[in-house]
Formats: structure tokens, C-alpha cells, sequence
């Protein structure tokens, strides 16, 4: 009785004394609960405030394997419920683990149906959590851009990744003494640090826009037979993008997952389909003609030869040096000879007279040159940097490209020649996009936006500052290229992007694609038109890019931009209208070119030229940032303002032929 | 009376008292160890008992266990009251999470809802409603200026967007301002 006695003691000495902190932390290791809560990830909005994406808190069904009793039963149980085989089920029931996933963030019905059988107690050792789940209400509108959202809530690309940290929130975290059936025991220790949900970003983006776009640009697609395209909105004033559309053709390469019912609930028929049947479905549903979301943000990422819309650079680098005036007539021969290299028109001709505005309204790539030969590489190149080619935008966006500019180290003989007609040189649709804003705004650069701000948690928008701006070319040489511009859809290439009774002015552009294999393939064309209208008081800037196609861009991409455009100011409510004499006691409308603008590097031309008189107020306005954002151009020649040379009409006949 | 008990005399009620005579003698009460001791036996001070240290015990121990008793209940009372807080608690969070859930999906809900696609979709498909094939623009009046009489202005008219009549194909009158405004607002407002 005593040893009995003795020995109950020795132990319970044991366990309350030496051994004690022992099982006192193993006591805390299986009763103490740690969680993490996560935080609301915040939603993406537009600009009117409609989701485009958002976290919605789903079930989770989890098990405890070592508390499961009859997994064969359980597994039969969920199985129809869950909608996943039953052995499937019964493995996981089985592992020797201590928590599985059986399901994650299900939807709303087979949640309350596990919920009901957790109730009857069918379930053992299976419990319920929630964990957010992330939707896109509009489908797959504006995907590209949005990006992804892991499934431990973190953004894997595009928007989602660039702005995660503010998105993402901050987690919060529950201590807890529970009991074995994971009920909080009272009184016992528990501390609570809150989460504190991500705050919404707002995009420039306007929804119903956007689908606009997406809508005519998959039209064009189709009916150009192209590989893919881009179509892209913007605000001529703020530079915020409204619409930025991204398609492609679905293709063999593409990851499966981007092969999901596209957002746009029409059925295209290409031409010259005969039955339109679903031939040569690549995915389960999607067919073939069928353009879907671009599985990266192409118009930031992806570069190409811009081809003729580069000409408005050209054009507006030769007009703000002096080397022309609109008027200069020049003699466009058949073939025009480059450091031994021929170039032609698209099109036979024989020698022609026609002035700048006929050359670009009819995209004589002779008589381009003849131009750019005047201004030299060293402005050209000088120019291109101001438009915005060659650098980043302030989007910064996730993987964006800055372009290719070629260096006076990897000028050619035959530089002078392809880069004022977009070859030789690459860009982004966005780049393009914002170079013709800059002649839409009088001349003046306006970085491209794509996030207006954000919403904290106080429900108050924090609008990001607005980037510098910084002028490229005088009001008058904008005002000049307008109505060159207006020319070229009046009565040049660009008629099929004809809005009677808005003015449009805009250009067309259609780049060989180059070849792997070096040179460029035939018939292969990235056909683009860019402009912005009204032209006498631009709203909107849009540029459409269609890849892959044997059309020209006067064919392929033209009748898209007025579609989007005509959809756009509709949207915006801008009505048709011409510059009409002032009525007394009526305020005009403002000029364009007049707003605030901060100055920029100054380019020749910009220099002492005649036509600057906006320039003294522009440096009345200038920021801090004003001119560390471009670099200077320090490639400029002595060709800015001389004496024009006499028009060349030498010709040589040799080599390869260049569009 | 008692013997011992001092005796005065009091003039009648309602005599006067002659000027001169001395008033009442009062005698002092002699002391009680001079008089002899009266026979008191029914009035005596009762000692009480002297309680022994087992009555002591025994107050002390009921004392401690209903001190004891008064404590436990008092806690079982306060662990209740945790207990229904805690439970009370954990509902509010419940709620809290069940009404922010909730709002989120109302809030996916309708942003569904709004979809242009799915606008479209319905537009289309179940109201077979057509995209239209052409846009038409109508043009607006110019506005008046401030003060001025009414009188011809050119221009082509909106259908229907004169009140006073046209007075020859594209001439209307001049509006006159606020007026004609409900009639012109509906050719500048963009489409629903």
C-alpha cells in the first residue's frame, strides 16, 4: 500500500515538477490554435466603379484523416456531393496525414449540402473552412491586362502581380485555446489581431468600352483571317487608356487554360466559310474561328514593325525641323534607290509630284523617304525618343517592352530609309497609341494611363498623380499634321475610316512581318490605323493593330477603328460637330494644345523655330519632372532648320524591295 | 413611597408663592451602600456564556464553506457569464463574416448582372433585340445667344426638335435657350 502510495506520488512529482514546462508545452501544442486569417484581397474596378475583379469568401471542405472513422463511407457521402470519384475520396480520407483538402472554394449548393451532413454527424473528422476565391463578373473582359490570381491569393501577373501589396491587404491572426473539437474553450488564452482588407484599384478602363472594342476587334480578326490583334482607346486629354482589347486566334500552344469561353457571346463566321462549322476546334468547345483573350498583355509586352503610322513621326520631326512645309511638292519616281538598295511604292507608278500632305494622305513610302533624308537619322531617332518609342511608359507595366530603337551604332546605309517608313525599328501599340495623342493634344506628350487610383478602406478614392507631361512639336505643326492627317481619311488610304459626321484623322500602316529565317514573309502583314477624333477638338485617341493578316491596314483595321470609335463617343457623349464662328456671349471651346504642359528636352526644331510661341508657356508650367523624363536628344544634326536640299530624283536600280 | 425616598414639599397648583419663602428643598438621594441593600432578584445582570474554542471551530469551518460555496458558485456564475460571451461572441463574428460574405456575393452578383456580355447576351438572345446597322446623326441648333430676339438661324433641324415649326428644309427658328433644351437634350446624350 505504501510502494503504491510512493510510487503515485514519485509520479505525479514527476509530472507537476521536473517534467512540468514538458508537458505543459505539449499541452499548448495540441490545445493552442494559431490561425492566420487571411485578408480580403481587394476588387479591380473601372473607371465607373464596376468590378472587373473581385474576392468572394467559398467553402472549403478539409479532413483530419486520424479522425475519420469509415472513409469508405464518408467517401460515398461526398462523392456525389463534391462531384470527385469516390476512391479518389477514400485516399485522401486515408492518408496518414492530419489535414487534406477534399474541396476547395465550391460553390454555394454543395456547400450547404456538406453542411447539412456535417450536421447529421455523417462526417466525421470532415470540418468546413472559408477561403476567398477570386471571380471576374465580366468573364474574361480585359483579362490580359488583369492577370492571375494564385490560389494562396497572390497575384501572379499582370495587374494582380504589379499591384499586389496594395490589392493583397494584410493578414490578421487568431491565438486560441480549443478543445479537441476545435471549439474555443472560455476563458482560456486568445489574442485577435484583425486582417486588414487590400484596397480596390481603379482603372482607367471603361467597361461597356471595353467590350466594344473586344467586340470589333474580334470581328476583324475573323473577317482579316489574322493571327490576333490589339485596339486600344484613349482619353486625348488625361492620356487614360479606356479601352485596351487583346485577342488571338487559339492556338495549339497556348496553355489550356487560356482556352475558356471567351467574354463575347457572339459566333463569328469567317469569310468565305461555307458551313461555318466549329473545323478546327483546338479546344473542348472553342472553335477555331473563335478569337479568345491574348494570353499576355500584348500592347505593353509584345512589339512589332509599326510600318506606315510611323510616318507621322517622320512627317512631324521633318515639319517641326523647317526641313518641309505641308506645300513642298516632291518627285516620286517608280523605285528609289537607298545605299544601293531599291525601294518602291506598295503600288507601280510612274514618277509622281505630289506634296508632303499627298505623300502621307496616299503613304508613299519614296516619297518619305525623300523627306526623312532631309531631316537625317540623328533627328529622326532624336524625335522618335520624344514621341515615346524607345522607353517605357510611366504604366510600367509587368514585362513591358521598351521597343527597338536602332543606335547610331547599328544605323545602315539603308536606316535613313526603313525606319521613317516603320521598318527596321519596333514598337508597342501603346507607344503608337501615344504618339498620335501627342499630335491630338497640340503637340504636347501625355503619358498613357492605366490606373486612375485607388479606394482604401475609409471608402475614399486616392487618385494617383498625374505623369508630366512635356511638348514634342508646336501646336502649329500638330495643327498642320491634323489636317494632313484628316487628308489621309478624306482621300487617301485611310477612307474606310470615314465617321461622316465626325471628323477623323488618322493614318494607315501595314508591316511585313520579318521572317525567322531573316527578311520578311509575303503576304504577311501586321496591318495597324491609328487617329483620333473629332479631329477640330479630339476626345479620343484609337489605334488597331490586326497581326497576321494578307490585308492591308486600310482594309483590316481601318472599318474597325471607326466601329470603336463611333461606339466610343457615342459612350462619352460627344456629338458630331464643326468648328462653327464664334456666337457673342458664347464661350468657345477650348483649343486643344492650350492645357498646361510641362516642358520637355527641346528637340530642333523646337528651337527658335517661328511657330513656338506656346512654348514660353509651357515653361511657365513646367514640373519637377519635366525633363528628366525623356532623355535629351543629343543625336540631332545639323540638318534642323537649314535650307531644304533640292528634292532627289536620282534613281539606282539594285536589291531587295521594302514596303 | 420608599422610606429613602426624598420628600418635597410643593405648594398647591394654582397658590401663589409668598415673595420671601425659600423655595423647595430638594434632598439628595443618599448613597445605596448607606441605605440598606433592597431586595432586587428579579432584575439582574445574566453573564453570558463563554463560547469554548469547538463552537469557534465550528463557526469558522460553516464560514469557510460558505465562503467556499459563495466563491464556486460565484465562478461557475462568472465562467456562464464567459461562457455565454464567448458564445455570444463567436455569433456576432459569425454573422459578421456570414453578412460580409454575403455582401460580397450580392456584390459579384450584380457586377454579373452588369456585364456588357451578358447585357448583350439577354439583349439579343431573349429579347431579340438587333444591333443597329447604321448610326444616324441629327444635328442641333446652334445655341442663342444671351439676349438675343428669335430669328432664323441655319442649319439643318433635328426631327421633331423645333417647336416652332421649319420654315424651309434645314432652316429652322432659333431656339430660345432653355426652352427648347428638353426638345434638343435627347439628340446629345449618349445612348443608354
Amino acid at each position: 500500500m505504501l510502494a503504491c502510495l510512493g510510487g503515485i506520488s514519485a509520479k505525479l512529482l514527476l509530472v507537476q515538477g521536473v517534467d512540468a514546462s514538458t508537458y505543459q508545452a505539449h499541452e499548448v501544442s495540441e490545445d493552442l490554435e494559431q490561425l492566420t486569417l487571411p485578408a480580403e484581397r481587394g476588387a479591380i474596378l473601372d473607371r465607373n466603379g464596376d468590378e472587373l475583379s473581385l474576392s468572394v469568401p467559398m467553402t472549403t471542405v478539409v479532413a483530419d484523416p486520424y479522425q475519420v472513422v469509415n472513409p469508405r463511407q464518408e467517401a460515398m457521402a461526398l462523392s456525389s456531393v463534391l462531384g470527385a470519384p469516390e476512391p479518389v475520396l477514400q485516399a485522401e480520407l486515408s492518408a496518414p496525414s492530419a489535414f487534406v483538402y477534399l474541396a476547395r472554394t465550391i460553390p454555394d449548393a454543395p456547400a450547404r449540402k456538406v453542411e447539412d451532413l456535417l450536421a447529421a454527424g455523417q462526417l466525421a473528422g470532415v470540418y468546413t473552412m472559408q477561403e476567398p476565391k477570386r471571380f471576374d463578373p465580366a468573364g474574361q473582359l480585359a483579362a490580359p491586362l488583369i492577370g492571375v490570381v494564385g490560389a494562396d491569393g497572390q497575384g501572379l501577373s499582370g495587374l494582380e502581380y504589379q499591384y499586389n501589396q496594395l490589392l493583397q491587404g494584410k493578414p490578421g491572426e487568431l491565438v486560441q485555446v480549443v478543445d479537441p473539437a476545435g471549439n474555443q474553450i472560455p476563458g482560456g488564452v486568445r489574442q485577435y489581431r484583425a486582417p486588414v482588407p487590400g484596397d480596390d484599384l481603379v482603372l482607367s478602363l471603361d467597361e461597356p468600352l471595353q467590350y466594344d472594342a473586344e467586340e470589333a476587334l474580334a470581328r476583324a480578326i475573323v473577317a482579316a483571317q489574322a493571327k490576333s490583334g490589339m485596339a486600344l482607346v484613349m482619353d486625348r486629354r488625361t492620356g487614360d487608356l479606356l479601352a485596351v482589347a487583346e485577342l488571338t486566334m487559339p492556338s495549339a500552344q497556348e496553355p489550356a487554360t487560356l482556352q475558356e469561353p471567351p467574354a463575347l457571346p457572339v459566333w463569328f463566321v469567317p469569310p468565305g466559310s461555307s458551313t461555318g462549322a466549329k473545323g478546327g476546334s483546338k479546344g473542348p468547345g472553342i472553335a477555331r474561328e473563335q478569337p479568345v483573350e491574348a494570353p499576355s498583355a500584348t500592347a505593353f509586352t509584345s512589339v512589332y514593325e509599326p510600318g506606315s503610322v510611323q510616318k507621322l513621326i517622320t512627317m512631324s520631326a521633318a515639319l517641326a525641323t523647317g526641313a518641309v512645309v505641308p506645300s513642298d511638292t516632291f518627285s516620286i519616281p517608280d523605285y528609289y534607290n537607298v545605299a544601293g538598295t531599291n525601294f518602291y511604292d506598295a503600288w507601280a507608278h510612274p514618277t509622281l509630284h505630289w506634296t508632303v500632305s499627298n505623300i502621307l494622305a496616299h503613304s508613299s513610302d519614296i516619297g518619305t523617304i525623300e523627306i526623312a533624308q532631309r531631316i537625317g537619322m540623328g533627328t529622326l531617332v532624336a524625335y522618335l525618343h520624344s514621341f515615346g518609342v524607345g522607353e517605357k511608359t510611366d504604366v510600367n507595366f509587368p514585362g513591358e517592352s521598351a521597343g527597338l530603337v536602332p543606335g547610331p551604332s547599328q544605323w545602315s546605309g539603308t536606316s535613313i530609309a526603313t525606319v521613317p517608313i516603320g521598318q527596321g525599328l519596333a514598337v508597342t501599340a501603346v507607344q503608337m497609341l501615344a504618339a498620335y495623342n501627342t499630335i491630338a493634344n497640340g503637340g504636347v506628350y501625355v503619358p498613357p494611363r492605366l490606373v486612375d487610383g485607388y479606394i482604401g478602406p475609409s471608402g475614399h478614392e486616392h487618385l494617383f498623380p498625374a505623369p508630366a507631361t512635356h511638348r514634342v512639336v508646336s501646336s502649329r505643326v500638330a495643327q498642320e499634321m491634323t489636317a494632313m492627317l484628316e487628308g489621309v481619311v478624306r482621300v487617301g488610304t485611310g477612307q474606310a475610316a470615314n465617321l461622316e459626321p465626325y471628323t477623323v484623322a488618322g493614318k494607315t500602316g501595314t508591316a511585313l512581318v520579318p521572317s525567322p529565317t531573316g527578311g520578311y514573309e509575303n503576304n504577311n502583314y501586321v496591318s495597324s490605323f491609328a487617329g483620333f477624333v473629332p479631329a477640330e477638338d479630339p476626345a479620343i485617341t484609337v489605334m488597331v493593330v490586326v497581326e497576321g493578316t494578307h490585308q492591308y491596314g486600310a482594309e483590316a483595321s481601318a472599318p474597325v477603328f471607326a466601329m470603336i470609335a463611333r461606339d466610343a463617343l457615342q459612350e462619352l457623349g460627344i456629338p458630331p460637330h464643326r468648328p462653327e464662328p464664334p456666337v457673342p456671349g458664347v464661350p468657345a471651346a477650348t483649343p486643344y494644345g492650350a492645357e498646361g504642359e510641362a516642358a520637355g528636352p527641346a528637340l530642333p526644331g523646337l528651337q527658335g523655330a517661328p511657330d513656338v510661341q506656346v512654348e514660353g508657356a509651357s515653361a511657365t508650367t513646367s514640373t519637377s519632372r519635366a525633363g528628366s523624363a525623356r532623355p535629351a536628344p543629343t543625336t540631332s544634326t545639323s540638318q534642323a532648320g537649314s535650307a531644304r536640299p533640292a528634292a532627289p530624283g536620282s534613281t539606282s536600280r539594285a536589291g531587295s524591295v521594302g514596303h | 413611597m420608599s422610606p429613602a425616598e426624598p420628600q418635597r414639599k410643593l405648594a398647591p397648583p394654582g397658590a401663589a408663592r409668598p415673595l420671601h419663602q425659600p423655595g423647595p428643598v430638594y434632598h439628595q438621594p443618599e448613597p445605596a451602600g448607606r441605605a440598606a441593600e433592597p431586595e432586587r432578584r428579579h432584575l439582574r445582570l445574566v453573564e453570558r456564556p463563554r463560547r469554548g474554542p469547538v463552537y469557534l471551530r465550528r463557526l469558522g469551518l460553516a464560514l469557510l464553506v460558505a465562503s467556499l460555496t459563495l466563491l464556486g458558485l460565484g465562478l461557475v456564475a462568472l465562467h456562464a457569464l464567459s461562457a455565454q460571451d464567448q458564445f455570444t461572441l463567436n455569433q456576432l463574428q459569425d454573422q459578421a463574416a456570414s453578412a460580409q460574405a454575403a455582401y460580397q456575393r450580392l456584390r459579384l452578383e450584380v457586377a454579373q448582372l452588369e456585364a456588357p456580355a451578358r447585357i448583350v447576351s439577354v439583349a439579343e438572345g431573349k429579347l431579340k433585340m438587333v444591333q443597329p446597322g447604321s448610326v444616324t446623326y441629327l444635328p442641333a441648333p446652334r445655341p442663342a445667344a444671351p439676349g438675343a430676339a428669335s430669328g432664323p438661324a441655319s442649319g439643318p433641324s433635328p426631327a421633331g426638335a423645333s417647336r416652332g415649326g421649319t420654315s424651309g428644309r434645314g432652316v429652322v427658328p432659333a431656339p430660345l435657350g432653355d426652352a427648347d433644351w428638353p426638345a434638343i437634350k435627347p439628340y446629345l446624350t449618349p445612348r443608354p
